[in-house]
């Protein structure tokens, strides 16, 4: 079987780097939620659509950042 | 909000408040959702030859949570795309009043054109359907011009209704006329 704790032959555990691709994902995130924030904050027209916009995009982003870290953590 | 900023002027009436057509947004998002299924695509079909995986002596179930950090990831990416999609589609607004035209044109996250026209400074609105998919759906572009001497054009495609919106543009302004023409001290409301 193919060992898969260590990533390559550099011999960088593979942990960390699921941990930093982790991170990376989360700060895309961090900085994407908060132009969408701001751009439908100031030009949105309907306060309904801008407030199922939110829900959706939380509920369908949100399980799937806890996913990738708990996946951080197991692996 | 937007009206906040657009800042209509007192009695100005929204006529009407356009956004593309939903098959623009449709045809955009659905590339999102190719994105979103690649990964169990590229699953399905390593499922469906687990002979070739053997020859690498690698087995998926030692991969499982790697598998499921990495599905997220894409997916949350994908979904991303697919918000900027949303946004741009949605934020991207024609404004009919019953004085101007105001085209809100979302480029980009960080590229936003809003352009005023005055209705009595209109001067010409062609509408263009072109093809096949247009024809039936009702969409297409709308090209208007104005008596200014510099971006005195304004072009938007994927409108719905063209003919219709041409027709409200058409009546808005031909009113507004009518309205300069007995006040022409209007000009400035």
């Amino acid at each position: 079987m193919m060992d898969v704790s260590t990533f390559s032959n550099l011999g960088i555990p593979l942990s960390l780097v699921t941990q930093l691709g982790f991170y990376f994902v989360l700060g895309i995130y961090a900085v994407f939620t908060a132009i969408l924030y701001y751009h439908w904050q100031s030009y949105g027209t309907d306060a309904k659509v801008t407030s199922l916009t939110y829900i959706v995009y939380l509920a369908t982003t949100v399980p799937l950042l806890i996913v990738m870290g708990l996946m951080v953590l197991i692996i | 909000m937007l009206f906040e900023k657009i800042q209509l002027e007192t009695d100005e009436k929204v006529l009407k408040m356009v956004r593309k057509h939903w098959f623009v947004i449709l045809a955009e998002l659905f590339a999102t959702f190719i994105m979103l299924l690649f990964p169990f695509f590229v699953i399905f079909l390593v499922a469906l030859f687990p002979d070739s995986l053997s020859t690498f002596n690698i087995s998926v179930a030692d991969y499982t949570a790697i598998l499921a950090y990495s599905i997220a990831g894409w997916s949350i990416l994908s979904l991303l795309g697919g918000f900027m999609i949303w946004t741009h589609y949605y934020l991207d607004l024609w404004v009919i009043t019953d004085r101007r035209i105001i085209l809100v044109d979302q480029v980009g996250f960080f590229n936003r054109n809003v352009s005023i026209f005055r209705l009595e400074r209109l001067q010409d609105i062609t509408f263009k359907i072109n093809g096949i998919i247009p024809t039936f759906l009702n969409f297409g572009a709308l090209n208007a011009q104005t008596a200014g001497a510099l971006e005195s054009n304004f072009k938007s495609t994927g409108l719905p209704d063209p003919r219709g919106l041409q027709a409200t543009i058409q009546k808005a302004m031909d009113d507004r006329l009518k309205t300069l023409h007995v006040n022409p001290n209007d000009t400035q409301h």
